[in-house]
Order: C-alpha cells, then sequence, then structure tokens
C-alpha cells in the first residue's frame, strides 16, 4: 500500500454516505380555513353515532362553542305534543310540540362531545315572546357576555364567568327584527354584530358591545342594504336567500385581519347549504364557489378556531324523528386532520 | 351504490422520473469552491472545474482526483410549522486528466455528484400545496458531468462539455378482477417494464489569464426541464369485452371508464452565464468576485396540466341514485412568472503558512441569491425567499509525499450557513385555501475532500 493516508481518507469519505432515507413530512401546511370540511366520526368525538350531544325527547337548534362550554337552544317534548300538520316543511323542527325553548349550557364530557346541559336564560321579557335561541357568547375581561336572539330581536345578558349566572342587560332589544346574532370583536377595534336579518345577513357596529348600529353595505343605495356577497357560486340549485351566520376575525401570519363568516345558503330546491365568504373590511365578502359540506340539510354553523391551520364547524343536521328534530355534529377542515377521543387508539 | 362488486380493470401508469439533474446549482461542488461561496470560475484548475469551469479543466498540469462528501440540512418554516424538507448528502467525485503533444496542452474532466439517499426523486403534488421549489425537490438529483479543455497559448483556456440527465420511463399494467367486497379472490396480473432514457445539456467555459495574478473567466451552462407525466387508465374503450372495466353493483353491470392525464414539468434548471476576476496581489492573498446571471424568467410552470375522464353507463333503474358528472374539467398550467436572478459571489482565500513542504489556507465566502419567485397572491404556493449564505474553509496541502504520492494532496473543509429571511405572501382573496403565510428558515451545509494531484 503505497499511500494510506488516501486510502484512510478515501475510505473516511464514503463511510459518510448512508443509505436509503425515507423521507420527511411536513409539520403542516398552512391552511385558509376555507376549503371543505370532514364530519367527525363517533370514534373521533367519543359517541356512537358521532353526535355531541345527548338529546332524548329535546328539540335543538343553533349553538356556538367557547372555551369549552356548549350554548344552545333547547325545548323538551310536551306531555302531549300536537302532531305536525302536513304542510310543515321537511327538515323544520316542528317547535309547538316542544316548550319552553330557552338558551342552555353545556359542559364538556369528551374532548368533543358534551353531558346534557341545563337551562340558563328562558322568555321573560315581553319583547322576548315565549322563546329565546340563537345564543353567542363573547368573554371579555374574564366576563361572559350572552347574545341571544327572541322573538323581538336580539338581547344581551352577563355573567361573571362562562359558568356563571346570566343576568340580562338593559331593557330591550339591542336590535330588532334580527336573529342569530355572531359577534366579532377587533376589527377596527369596535364590536361587529352579523345576524340573520330574514332572508340576508345584516351587520351592526358597536363601541361598547351594547349599543349597536346598523351598518350600510352599499352606501350608493338609499335602502340600509345587507353585507354584500361576490363571487362565483357553483351550486347546482340557484341560491334564494341566506342566513344564521357564525362569524370569526381571523389574524393571518401575515397580520392581517380578515372577517370569516359561515352562514346558511339556502336553494331553490329545499336543500339548505353552509357556505363560508370571506372579508378584509367586514362589509363586502367573497364566497367560495362550492359549499363547505356535501350535505344537502346542513345549518346554523357556529366556527371555532383549534389552531392557526385547523378550524371545526359545529352544525345541526337531521336527526329524523316525527318532529323532525335536529342532531349536533362537527366536523374539521383541513379534512384530512383526525381527532382522537381518549382512549381510542385509533 | 351501496357496493362496488367484481370488476374487470385494466391499468395503464407511465412515470418519467429524472434520474440526473444538479444540486450544485443550490450547494455547490467542492469544500474549496463551496468555501469561497463559489467565486472561483475565473481560477478553478481542482475537481470542481467540470462543475465551475470546464476551462479550469486544464489549468493545472496534475492528474487530480478529488474525493469528497457534503451534506445539507434544511430547516425551513411557513408560519410556525416546519415544512420537513429532506437532507440532502451525498459523494462528489472530481478527475482532470492532462495531456500535452507537443507543447500542446488539453485535458479531459469528469464531474460527478451522488447523492447517497436516493438517486432521483419525482413529485407530483396537489395544485395548491405549498412547497419550496427550489429546496424540496430539486436537489434530490445526481449529477454527471464530462469535460474537454484545451490550452491554445499561454493565457487562454477554453473548455466545454456535456452534462449527462436522465428520466425513467416506467410502464405498469395490471389486468385481472377485483373485487371490492372480498378483495382476497382478486386476481390481478402485473406487468412492470422500464427504462433510463439518457438527454444533455450543455456547458462551456473560458479562463483568461492577461496579466499575473490576475484572472477571468465566463461559463455558460444550457437549460433543462424534465417533463413528468403520469396516464392512468382503468377500462379500456377498444370494444374488447377483456378490456373492458365492469362495475358490479346490486345485480346490475355496469361498463366503466376512467382515465387520467397528469403532467408537469420537474427538475427545470434555467441557462445560467457566470462573469468571474480573480485576483492575486500577492502570493497569501487571493481574492475572488463574481456574477451569476440565471435566466429563471424563462421557467415553465411546475404546476401542469391534468385531465379526467369518468365514463360511466349508469342504467336508468340507476340514475336517480348514482350522480356522475358530465365533464370533469381539465386543469391547465398556471404561468410561474419567475424573474431572472443576479447572484454575486465573493471569496477570500488566505495562505498564512507555506513551506515547500505544507501549505495551510484559510477560506471564507458570501453570496446572496434573490428569490425568482414572485409573489404567490393567487392560486400557486411556490415557496422561497430570498438567501444569504456565509461560508468558511481551510485547507491542508501536503506538498511534498514522496516516496508515497508523487504530487500532493489536498484536504479540505467547509461549513456554510445560509439565511432565508421572513418573506410574507399575502392572498388577494380572503377565502383563499392556503391564506397568507410567512415563509423563513435557514440552511446548513458543510463537507470535506481530499485530492491527489499526480505529476
Amino acid at each position: 500500500m503505497r499511500c494510506p493516508l488516501l486510502v484512510l481518507l478515501t475510505a473516511s469519505i464514503l463511510g459518510c454516505s448512508a443509505i436509503g432515507d425515507p423521507g420527511g413530512s411536513a409539520d403542516a401546511y398552512p391552511h385558509g380555513g376555507t376549503g371543505q370540511f370532514r364530519v367527525l366520526s363517533g370514534a373521533e368525538v367519543g359517541t356512537a353515532n358521532g353526535q355531541l350531544l345527548p338529546l332524548r325527547n329535546v328539540a335543538f337548534d343553533a349553538v356556538m362553542v367557547v372555551d369549552g362550554y356548549l350554548f344552545y337552544t333547547a325545548a323538551a317534548l310536551l306531555e302531549e305534543p300536537p302532531e305536525p300538520p302536513d304542510e310543515h316543511p321537511d327538515g323544520e323542527v316542528y317547535w309547538p310540540a316542544f316548550e319552553p325553548r330557552a338558551i342552555h349550557r353545556a359542559e364538556p364530557r369528551e374532548v368533543l362531545s358534551y353531558r346534557s346541559g341545563v337551562p340558563i336564560l328562558e322568555a321573560e321579557e315581553t319583547w322576548e315572546g315565549s322563546a329565546l335561541f340563537d345564543p353567542w357568547v363573547v368573554v371579555v375581561d374574564g366576563r361572559a357576555r350572552l347574545y341571544y336572539a327572541g322573538e323581538g330581536g336580539i338581547g344581551v345578558a352577563e355573567a361573571t364567568s362562562l359558568d356563571g349566572t346570566f343576568a340580562r342587560v338593559g331593557d330591550g332589544p339591542v336590535l330588532e327584527n334580527a336573529r342569530r346574532p355572531s359577534v366579532i370583536r377587533g376589527l377596527d377595534g369596535a364590536w361587529w354584530m352579523y345576524f340573520d336579518a330574514g332572508g340576508h345577513i345584516g351587520v351592526a357596529r358597536s363601541e361598547d358591545g351594547l349599543a349597536f348600529e346598523p351598518l350600510d353595505a352599499d352606501p350608493s343605495t338609499e335602502a340600509l342594504d345587507p353585507i354584500v356577497i361576490e363571487g362565483e357560486d357553483l351550486g347546482e340549485s340557484p341560491e334564494t336567500s341566506v342566513g344564521m351566520p357564525g362569524a370569526l376575525l381571523v389574524e393571518t401570519p401575515a397580520g392581517r385581519q380578515l372577517v370569516r363568516l359561515y352562514y346558511e345558503s339556502r336553494r331553490e330546491d329545499g336543500s339548505t347549504h353552509v357556505y363560508v365568504a370571506g372579508s378584509v373590511d367586514g362589509l363586502t365578502f367573497e364566497r367560495h364557489e362550492l359549499s363547505v359540506m356535501d350535505q344537502d340539510d346542513v345549518r346554523a354553523p357556529a366556527p371555532l378556531i383549534v389552531d392557526p391551520r385547523v378550524t371545526l364547524l359545529y352544525v345541526n343536521v337531521p336527526a329524523g324523528s316525527t318532529y323532525a328534530t335536529r342532531a349536533l355534529r362537527a366536523a374539521v377542515t383541513p379534512a384530512g386532520v383526525r381527532f382522537d377521543a381518549p382512549g381510542n387508539d385509533g | 351504490m351501496r357496493a362496488l362488486g367484481i370488476a374487470a380493470l385494466a391499468l395503464l401508469s407511465l412515470g418519467r422520473a429524472p434520474a440526473f439533474a444538479q444540486p450544485m446549482d443550490t450547494y455547490g461542488m467542492g469544500s474549496r469552491s463551496v468555501a469561497l461561496a463559489g467565486a472561483v470560475t475565473a481560477d478553478v484548475e481542482d475537481g470542481t472545474a467540470n462543475y465551475y469551469n470546464p476551462a479550469g479543466v486544464v489549468r493545472s498540469e496534475h492528474l487530480r482526483i478529488q474525493l469528497g462528501w457534503f451534506g445539507a440540512v434544511h430547516d425551513l418554516y411557513l408560519n410556525e410549522y416546519s415544512s420537513g424538507v429532506d437532507p440532502v448528502h451525498g459523494v462528489v467525485l472530481g478527475l482532470n486528466v492532462p495531456g500535452n503533444i507537443d507543447g500542446f496542452r488539453f485535458a479531459f474532466g469528469l464531474g460527478v455528484h451522488l447523492n447517497d439517499q436516493r438517486v432521483s426523486r419525482t413529485r407530483t403534488l396537489p395544485r395548491t400545496r405549498p412547497r419550496w421549489e427550489l429546496y424540496d425537490n430539486r436537489p434530490h438529483r445526481t449529477y454527471l458531468a464530462t469535460h474537454v479543455a484545451i490550452e491554445p497559448i499561454e493565457w487562454l483556456r477554453i473548455g466545454g462539455g456535456i452534462s449527462f440527465l436522465s428520466y425513467s420511463a416506467n410502464q405498469l399494467r395490471i389486468r385481472g378482477t377485483l373485487d371490492f367486497l372480498q378483495p382476497q379472490r382478486a386476481q390481478l396480473e402485473h406487468e412492470l417494464s422500464g427504462e433510463l432514457i439518457t438527454i444533455r445539456y450543455p456547458q462551456v467555459g473560458i479562463q483568461v489569464g492577461p496579466f499575473e495574478g490576475l484572472d477571468f473567466g465566463i461559463t455558460y451552462r444550457g437549460e433543462f426541464a424534465l417533463d413528468n407525466q403520469l396516464i392512468a387508465e382503468v377500462g379500456n374503450t377498444d370494444g374488447d369485452p377483456l378490456n373492458a372495466a365492469i362495475i358490479e353493483a346490486i345485480g346490475f353491470e355496469i361498463p366503466a371508464y376512467f382515465f387520467l392525464l397528469s403532467q408537469s414539468v420537474n427538475a427545470y434548471v434555467p441557462h445560467q452565464i457566470s462573469f468571474a476576476a480573480s485576483w492575486q496581489p500577492i502570493q497569501e492573498l487571493r481574492v475572488s468576485a463574481e456574477l451569476t446571471w440565471l435566466m429563471w424568467s424563462q421557467y415553465v410552470s411546475p404546476i401542469g396540466t391534468s385531465r379526467v375522464i369518468l365514463d360511466i353507463d349508469v342504467p336508468p333503474e340507476l340514475q336517480h341514485r348514482v350522480r356522475v358528472p358530465d365533464r370533469i374539467p381539465d386543469q391547465h398550467p398556471i404561468p410561474a412568472n419567475f424573474q431572472d436572478r443576479v447572484v454575486p459571489r465573493i471569496g477570500v482565500e488566505v495562505t498564512p503558512y507555506r513551506t515547500s513542504q505544507l501549505a495551510v489556507q484559510a477560506r471564507a465566502g458570501y453570496f446572496y441569491e434573490n428569490s425568482p419567485v414572485p409573489e404567490q397572491q393567487g392560486y400557486t404556493n411556490l415557496v422561497d425567499t430570498d438567501r444569504h449564505t456565509f461560508s468558511l474553509g481551510a485547507g491542508l496541502d501536503l506538498l511534498d509525499l514522496r516516496p508515497f504520492l508523487p504530487g500532493f494532496l489536498s484536504l479540505d473543509v467547509y461549513l456554510a450557513y445560509s439565511w432565508l429571511p421572513e418573506r410574507t405572501m399575502i392572498k388577494a382573496s380572503p377565502i383563499d385555501p392556503v391564506g397568507d403565510y410567512v415563509a423563513w428558515g435557514h440552511i446548513v451545509t458543510g463537507g470535506l475532500s481530499v485530492e491527489a494531484g499526480f505529476e
């Protein structure tokens, strides 16, 4: 061997090489929260049927989730309920068979499912009529502020904490002729409330979250216009109305704020889908061209950001009973995200 | 349709994967050259001349054999999430063989970069999937180049050659029956054939040394782009029942045909021209600088074409339950709109200790690459940022090793750090499926090499 040093160095270099590498994968890709949602399975939410809330002889409606608590509308079946008339629309809860319709609060049972809740606010005021519904809760400095709908509009109640006792604020509604309040804070520092205005979605603004002033999304007309939803709609049946908004204020990694709005899109063929739209100014929205879920009868979307790239959407779907009750399901985007309930190895 | 039954199935897929391309555009080649930030085009003479400037192959009168190892670790992020970009490491080989006929000097050169994880990798990603366009897949290639160089006059060297690339064409045919309800009853025949097809691109260079201690160089490297194509076909339209796909469902036999074509450009390398100068004012100091112009504006988009045909002849009895879309829209390439890139490089080499038997060198370098990738405001997410790279290296030349080696032995090491500063991508649409993101990261590369020069 004439040059042992050279041989040794050569062997060392070749020895640095490793054979084969399965390749890495990204921890996560960015996601805008606007794509298709996948309905969570029973295994993921820890229940046999995938429903998040056990309801027996109870009719249920819109929800929202904040800091683990589920706020929802519900009413118990009467002992002698009336039968729905023949002309009662398919999929619509026959509320005359249930009362009193009130705001309920439920605590988590598993990570994604809930124990049956208790009423926290029932109709008392004249303007509220006989039912309260469509809760939306915002936590402010540790206090919980509950926006809810009654028959005369939208009211406000407060509690010292999310699990506290709610008391009404003010004597009347903060907004009349509206339901399904969805309130966000942060856009221009004010409180913005999106609401169902009967076939379209309105928006109102407030400095203190109590005194709301409706905004005109299109000042070029004399009327008080609802939000503008633009963009291509690839739905098979034409859209006839929109409503039941669920709003999120999102701060993107780039540092800008966007309003993301999930809402019901009712179609000429009788179906109801959930769509999503986004906005920079909170007034003019661009819609996603397709519904975010494939099902034909999905209602009252309530979004929840799990982390900057994962969004949960709570929706109600048909439960299939004589009175067309509904059930609570959750869906997730990106659709590839999977939740595992405790004790579930899958 | 509640269940799929037995289906006669024929599948043909054709995948073309590049087997040779060059990671050196990203990481450089050889320990000395990378330590000088690649600013060596004017005076390179070791085995890495086979990448930096083929004219340098004839610069040295020694037969030179260089063997090295290099590794790169990527620490790249989108927002706070690691992008999981794989490391790259492998062996580098350079060989310069000089000749002389009646005073006319010439040389042959060979350069190889061989990744030790994989010879080549091809990826076809969903169209909107964010991808580090210059680091995720491109470095996973093998490089092979051969050159010839001449020195017609003492101060002029000219070299040129060919870099060899190859892509593989693979054909997979599956034919038989597949019971979706009882897959254990499947009877399938598989045929696989593959071949490597060679393609080539040119590389030429000139070195000029008009004055003692002053050199200039220019190098041109050609463009190449590899086509990545996937065809999948289930069933056949030739009328032969044996080739038809049949879906059995609740008592019906439904003829079906499925066709998928996905085509995209892979492993693109742009035209490149480097202009360089090297100045050695004193024996102990060498300073080099160069500019490389990369014509990224010629880049064809990696977001390719896809075409899907789904033809299912649903019986009237099932048409109320089974909806087959009339047409699935084709997807067309989205222009990349890259911009040309001019990369400045500077390298400094000092020789603080030198005797007739030993020389010690220290090296440092810096280069800056502006990103050729435009703002990703729309559908595509080709991720890239600017890149600042700082490098350090050291060399030890053993100049008198007789009787063990009739020549010299050079040992070189280097370490380079690349900083990829934050780049924010803001989407035009507030409902963009990917949304805004911030890209940033670091790359650390290192290597060592040994080169023997024989008289």
